[in-house]
């Protein structure tokens, strides 16, 4: 087993590890509340830190905590005005923050091209992808990644639990520049220990093996993890590599791990247009070109499903985001590996 | 009041102004000479009268913010910040040049002076509100005066066509709600956009009746000439006053104005070779 990484934690239902930390509602509300744990910490030590929101929480709720009411601004049911906001006050050396979900980023995406990204503007986007589930297709983010991807001078990052969570948040934050970070709304276990030594821009090895490569980040990470159990049952010893850094990409570690594996398979809860998959290739096909199959959605629009259905069990099976999916993409392209079958 | 002999000073100036557009023009040979030269006299009372700067120190924490949100008038501003001291004029031949520190449309990055990158419009109103309200979170409370006591301001130009754009609605809104009175945006009114006027019935959108919608939104307004030096200086110094609102100066221009050959054609983006600017390089007026 890998250091850092909890041996079987992905065995784990969320209910169980929810029982255990002590956390009795939804998962999505223990990252949020964790998420804003780690914010009001970060603030309180660095005054240039501010909060905007298109109808987000009131400044009483961060005055408790410490947090000087002007330095909470909130823009009404105005995402485009939000962010021109955020860009204006990073342009004043100060660090906003927006929480938000990532398809609203589309109404910005103007600004963030011609201004944000343009002049390093120091605004962190934190999108939640709380609308996955009961919210339809309209609010599940599928291509933000590719809209995002092909700006220059952007940071895009990914955690696949909580403890990569608050690393990740305290990293970005650190960091001077445009800065998206892409946060899970389902429940995830929590795959690091404590002392994970997190680096923005270095993938993490989280298993070894030489068979077959699974890069994937965020909450296929885990299902990754899982799939690489059924892969071992079948004496199948699968690498998966946390690329928790999509732009820019850890290129070395996708390199090093065709030329030992020689079979690629990219697994990620966004369209396999545009995303890490496309991102891994593009590394791949200049460099090292070796079988590669993507696990995502395929080019299709999503539809609504709710907790009590079922929730995230029927989004992934509709929307080819199992461990069953990486399971068999794993195995075509080791397929392909052994047969030199390289059209 | 304002000193007869600064009214000509200035006026001197922007009739300069005026010539190093032309030079930018024809050195890029086309540009936007009808919106640039509508704003001439607005960014002629900034630059060199009421706006705090310092050429020397261009990121000097209380200067007063200069945000162009038409973008594309971004000749005018060069011929400013060239005249101001901030560059050698020298430079204004190599607009758009490849390389050249004056880009297109006004890019931050590029150009030393300018705070905001623009090309899109509607967006600059919003950076404003942005700077605006980082201003209230630096700048220290006078418990007294009950608020901040504000050392800079921070000065927006759009275009008329440009507030057709729903981001500019959406800043309006918030600015007024957040009463800044740190927030002056100047409306360059020269009644056309890019390919027709502005009241063009079914063609565009008619922006009447604007100064009460701006009054609506929650902004302190008023009307200028912006041609007329002497009064938007006045109207600058009377828009300090005002307390507790964000200002909209709606400034009455002219497409073009300054070179009679481009206040007839209203043509927006024109090539300019060395033959136009032959031609009217000494029809400024």
């Amino acid at each position: 087993m890998v250091k850092y990484v909890r041996d079987g934690a992905w065995r784990e239902s969320s209910e169980e590890f929810f029982k255990k930390i002590g956390f009795a509602g939804p998962a999505r509300y223990y990252t949020r509340q964790l998420m804003n744990q780690t914010l009001l910490k970060l603030a309180k030590a660095d005054p240039r830190i501010c909060f905007v929101s298109a109808e987000g929480s009131p400044p009483e709720s961060y005055e408790a905590a410490g947090i000087h009411r002007y330095r909470v601004m909130g823009f009404g049911i105005a995402e485009a005005n939000t962010v021109l906001a955020a860009s204006g006050l990073a342009k004043e050396g100060l660090i906003p923050v927006y929480s938000t979900m990532s398809w609203l980023l589309g109404r910005s995406y103007n600004n963030i091209f011609q201004s944000i990204c343009t002049d390093n503007l120091n605004v962190k986007f934190l999108m939640s992808a709380r609308g996955w589930a009961g919210g339809g297709g309209s609010h599940h983010e599928i291509n933000d990644i590719a809209f995002m991807r092909c700006i220059p001078q952007i940071l895009i990052m990914a955690p696949a639990d909580t403890v990569e969570l608050v690393k990740m948040i305290t990293a970005g934050l650190k960091y001077h520049g445009a800065t998206f970070i892409r946060i899970f709304g389902q429940p995830v276990p929590n795959l690091f220990e404590e002392d994970y030594p997190f680096q923005m821009g270095k993938a993490f090895t989280i298993r070894k093996g030489n068979d077959v490569t699974i890069i994937s980040f965020g909450t296929e990470l885990w299902r990754s993890l899982v799939a690489s159990d059924i892969l071992a049952k079948e004496g199948v010893e699968a690498r998966v590599i946390n690329m928790n850094t999509i732009k820019p990409i850890d290129e070395d570690a996708i390199i090093k791990a065709a030329e030992e594996t020689g079979a690629i398979v990219t697994a990620e809860d966004h369209s396999v247009i545009g995303g890490l998959g496309e991102a891994v290739a593009h590394v791949l096909v200049k460099n090292q070109p070796v079988p590669m199959d993507m696990v995502g959605v395929r080019d299709r629009y999503s539809q609504s499903t709710y907790d009590k259905q079922g929730g995230w069990a029927i989004l992934e099976k509709a929307y080819n985001l199992t461990a069953d999916d990486i399971v068999a993409a794993s195995q075509k392209t080791i397929n392909r590996k052994k047969t030199k079958n390289i059209k | 009041m304002i000193d007869e002999a600064k009214v000509k000073d200035l006026e001197a100036k922007a009739k300069q102004i005026r010539r190093d557009i032309m030079v930018q023009l024809v050195g890029a040979g086309g540009g936007h000479p009808g919106p640039s030269l509508s704003i001439v006299e607005i960014c002629t009372a900034l630059y060199f009268s009421h706006a705090k700067l310092d050429p020397k120190n261009p990121t000097w924490e209380d200067r007063d913010r200069i945000v162009l949100g038409k973008a594309h008038a971004c000749e005018t501003i060069y011929a400013c910040l060239a005249r101001r001291g901030y560059f050698s004029p020298e430079i204004l031949p190599t607009y758009k040049h490849f390389g050249s520190i004056l880009q297109g449309h006004a890019d931050a990055w590029a150009t030393v002076g300018l705070e905001y990158s623009g090309g899109s419009l509607g967006q600059g109103l919003g950076f404003a509100l942005g700077l605006a309200l980082a201003a209230r979170i630096k700048t220290p409370y006078n418990v007294m005066r009950q608020a901040p006591d504000y050392k800079y301001r921070i000065f927006c130009i759009c275009g008329d066509g440009e507030t057709m754009e729903g981001d500019i609605w959406e800043a309006a809104m918030s600015a007024s709600s957040y009463k800044l009175p740190n927030l002056i945006n100047i409306v360059d009114y020269n009644q056309f956009s890019a390919s027709m006027a502005t009241s063009s019935g079914g063609q565009s959108v008619d922006l009447e009746p604007i100064v009460e919608k701006w009054r609506a939104f929650g902004w302190w307004v008023t009307e200028v000439d912006g041609h007329n030096i002497r009064q938007l200086l006045e109207t600058l110094q009377m828009a300090d006053n005002i307390p507790t609102k964000p200002k909209c100066i709606i400034a009455h221009t002219v497409k073009g104005k300054g070179i009679p050959y481009f206040e007839q054609t209203h043509v927006h983006m024109p090539d300019v070779s060395k033959e136009l600017y032959d031609k009217v390089i000494d029809t400024v007026y």
